[in-house]
């Protein structure tokens, strides 16, 4: 937080600052969708993407090519969600009107869940849930990377999307027994996330 | 790819999305785990259901325009990197 505008060394050099720069753009997208995944606030997700790049930049001697760094930016940009959460006092998020306000929501798929609905639940997890089931469930982490993301054990990852899975599946009304019993359970979830009222 | 067991209906939500082998199966289990009409097949089912919506929120986020300022910023840094700039 302190050396933000710090200069990088001299002693990198132009090919290798373009393919770190090269590297940062690409990841943008993914760092991006884990800020809001994780934060659940569009301005706030991309104040820390700015954060994260900063600080990317700053310490780019400490990326080692080769290396993920899709993982190395999400450390960065969750160490810095952490250590202001922290600060801030900043347990207790809003989860009214998170995302939906300034991103569109494509339709859903057919049997899929309601995307609306999933991100509401998602929003309510905890975020040391929320962060590794997006890692490991949709950025494309291994359960290792993930683990040294946050520093945590293997163990740990896997155990905190298993509570993460069963508690979307309680908010999302999926996790009854006769929830997915009878019929098609595709159907069976599209009728329980009020998805589409062709109960006829 | 599916379970196998006899007489079992395949334990299908729908295909595969083309992230899915990068994390969509929370919980490996091997085939014979799964029996019919058990509660294994239950939690594959609202497990797939569940890593298909995560996929298509992150994306439905992938896919949104980046904001300029990250840009800009990005084109800073440089500048100021440059040796021209010392």
């Amino acid at each position: 937080m302190t050396n933000d505008s710090a200069p990088t060394p001299a002693k990198r050099s132009n090919g290798q600052t373009q393919a770190f720069r090269d590297g940062l753009v690409a990841q943008m997208p993914s760092l991006r969708a884990f800020a809001i995944s994780l934060s659940g606030r569009l301005e706030y997700a991309d104040d820390l993407v700015q954060e994260t790049l900063l600080k990317a930049w700053a310490n780019a001697d400490s990326y080692q090519p080769g290396t993920n760094m899709r993982a190395w930016l999400f450390t960065i940009l969750r160490n810095t969600f952490f250590s202001l959460r922290r600060q801030q006092g900043r347990e207790v998020q809003d989860t009214d009107g998170i995302y939906s306000q300034h991103l569109a929501t494509p339709a859903s798929q057919e049997g899929a869940l309601d995307l609306a609905d999933f991100r509401a639940a998602l929003a309510k997890l905890p975020a040391e849930q929320r962060e590794v089931l997006v890692m490991v469930g949709a950025s494309g982490l291994s359960y290792e990377e993930a683990a040294a993301v946050c520093n945590v054990a293997v163990g740990t990852v896997k155990s905190r999307i298993s509570r993460a899975r069963a508690t979307l599946a309680d908010l999302l009304g999926i996790s009854g027994p006769h929830d997915l019993g009878g019929g098609s359970p595709a159907d069976a979830i599209v009728k329980r996330s009020g998805f589409m009222d062709s109960s006829g | 790819m599916e379970p196998t067991a006899k007489g079992e209906p395949p334990v299908e939500v729908g295909e595969p999305a083309d992230g899915a082998k990068a994390g969509g199966d929370f919980r490996p289990q091997s085939p014979s785990a799964i029996s019919p009409g058990d509660s294994h097949r239950k939690d594959h089912l609202v497990s797939d259901a569940i890593g298909k919506a995560l996929q298509a929120h992150y994306r439905a986020l992938t896919d949104a325009p980046l904001p300029d300022r990250f840009r800009v910023l990005l084109a800073q840094l440089e500048a100021k990197d440059s040796p021209d700039d010392q």
